[in-house]
C-alpha cells in the first residue's frame, strides 16, 4: 500500500517534469501533423536536437525533413532568430517566406504600388505559423536591402539617358525596399507572439530596440529614410572609372 | 555535507528480476530513486524497476558510482556543449545503438541529467552533418511525411542552404 503510493507520487512528480516537453511539443505540433512514429518519444528527440548548436543551421535543416516528429520537435529552433545564421541568398529566400504571412490587401497594395511580383510565387500557405517562433529579430539592414533587391524582379524602366535610367532604378527600388520592409515590421510586429528582441545593425551604427521601440520604428520608419542606401565601395570605384 | 559514516545501501531490481545493491548516494544521483528513498524513509525493501534491464542498470550504476562525487548539476543551458565530454565518458558511451538509446530511456525515466546529457549529446554528435536520408538510416527512422509535404519543408526552408 504503501509502496504504491509512493510509486504513484514518483510518477506524478514525473509526469510534471516532462510535462514541459510535452506542452512544448504538442504546441508545436501543427494540426495538420498526426501522431509521432513511436521509435523514440519526442521528448527524447527534443533532448537531443536541444544538443546539436543553434548555429549549425545545416544540420538542423537535416533534422526538419527527417519526418514529422523531428520537424515538430526542431522547427522552432530555426525560426527563432533566422536572419542571424543566414547568407545574402538565404536573407531572400527567408523574405519570401515571411512575405507569404502579408494580408491578402497588403500583398493587393504592394502589387499595385510597388511590384509586378509573381502573384502565385508570393502567395503560397507555408506548412506551419513560422511567425510564432520568431524571438529575437536581429537584422544588418544593407543585407537586407540587398535581399530585398534580389527577390524583387527587375523593373523595366523607359528613358533615354542611362545615367538618368539609373538613378530612377535606384529610387524606384528605394520606394520598393522601404514599402516592403514597413509591411514586414509591421507583420511581425503584429503577429509574433514570442517577439522579444529587436535589433537593426546600421552600416555605421548598432540600434537595439525593445519590441516597444519596434512600433516606434513601424510607425517613424521614414526618419530613417537617409541610412537606407549608401553606395557600396565597389560602386564608388567604379563610378571613379 | 554531514560526511554521515554510515551509507546504507538501496536495493534495486531490473525488469528481469535480478537483485542490483547500490550505496544511497550513488542511487540518489537519480532524481526518481532519490525522491522515492525521501518518501519512504529506511526501508529494506527493493526498488523494482520495471522499464530498466539489468544490463542497463548496470551501465547505469557504473555511471552513477563514477560520477558519484560530482557536483549536483546547475541549470541545464550551459552543459549543451557536444565537446565538452571527457574521456571517461566518451569511453562509457561507445557502446551499441540499441544499448545507447536504452540508455537514453534509462536516464529519462529514472531522471538522471548529466547522463540523459551525456547520451543525448552522443546521438547529436552522430547527426550532425548528416543528410535527412542519412540520419534516418542511421536511426532506423520512417519517413512519414508525404512527398508533398516533404518538398514544401525542404522549399520553406531552404534558406538555410549555402551559407
Amino acid at each position: 500500500m504503501c509502496r504504491d503510493r509512493t510509486f504513484n507520487k514518483a510518477k506524478i512528480r514525473k509526469q510534471s517534469y516532462m510535462g514541459r516537453s510535452y506542452k512544448e511539443i504538442y504546441s508545436l505540433q501543427s494540426p495538420s501533423f498526426k501522431k509521432p512514429i513511436p521509435y523514440l518519444p519526442p521528448e527524447i528527440i527534443t533532448e537531443i536536437i536541444s544538443c546539436v548548436n543553434e548555429d549549425d543551421i545545416k544540420s538542423l535543416y537535416s533534422i526538419i525533413q527527417v519526418n514529422r516528429t523531428w520537424f515538430s520537435c526542431s522547427i522552432h529552433i530555426l525560426w527563432r532568430q533566422p536572419f542571424k545564421y543566414i547568407s545574402l541568398t538565404g536573407y531572400s529566400k527567408l523574405l519570401k517566406v515571411y512575405i507569404w504571412f502579408l494580408p491578402e490587401q497588403t500583398k493587393l497594395k504592394l502589387q499595385n504600388n510597388y511590384f509586378n511580383f509573381d502573384v502565385k510565387e508570393f502567395h503560397k500557405k507555408p506548412i506551419v505559423n513560422y511567425l510564432n517562433y520568431l524571438e529575437n529579430l536581429e537584422i544588418e539592414f544593407r543585407s537586407l536591402y540587398w535581399a530585398i533587391k534580389l527577390l524583387l524582379p527587375t523593373l523595366e524602366i523607359e528613358g533615354n539617358d542611362e545615367k538618368h535610367e539609373d538613378n530612377k532604378q535606384k529610387q524606384e527600388r528605394q520606394a520598393q525596399a522601404h514599402a516592403l520592409l514597413i509591411e514586414l515590421f509591421n507583420l511581425f510586429k503584429e503577429n509574433c507572439p514570442n517577439l522579444k528582441n529587436f535589433k537593426m545593425n546600421y552600416p555605421n551604427e548598432h540600434l537595439s530596440l525593445n519590441a516597444e521601440d519596434l512600433e516606434n520604428i513601424c510607425t517613424n520608419l521614414t526618419d530613417y529614410k537617409s541610412t537606407f542606401h549608401r553606395p557600396r565601395p565597389r560602386r564608388r570605384r567604379n563610378a571613379a572609372i | 555535507m554531514t560526511g554521515a559514516p554510515e551509507q546504507r545501501n538501496v536495493k534495486l531490481t531490473s525488469s528481469e528480476g535480478t537483485e542490483f545493491k547500490v550505496e544511497r548516494d550513488v542511487a540518489e544521483k537519480s532524481v526518481l530513486l532519490k525522491n522515492m528513498l525521501e518518501d519512504v524513509g529506511e526501508s529494506d525493501m527493493a526498488i523494482p524497476l520495471p522499464n530498466v534491464t539489468g544490463p542497463i542498470l548496470q551501465k547505469v550504476i557504473e555511471y552513477c558510482i563514477h560520477h558519484r562525487d560530482d557536483p549536483v548539476p546547475a541549470h541545464d543551458d550551459d552543459t549543451k556543449k557536444t565537446d565538452d565530454i571527457d574521456d571517461w565518458d566518451a569511453e562509457f558511451c561507445k557502446v551499441d545503438q540499441g544499448t545507447l538509446y536504452e540508455l537514453i530511456l534509462a536516464s529519462n525515466y529514472l531522471d538522471i541529467k548529466p547522463l540523459l546529457d551525456l547520451t543525448c549529446k552522443t546521438v547529436a554528435n552522430m547527426i550532425k552533418g548528416k543528410s535527412p536520408e542519412e540520419i534516418r538510416k542511421t536511426f532506423n527512422i520512417a519517413n512519414d511525411f508525404t512527398p508533398e509535404e516533404e518538398e514544401q519543408v525542404r522549399r520553406e526552408n531552404e534558406w538555410c542552404e549555402g551559407r
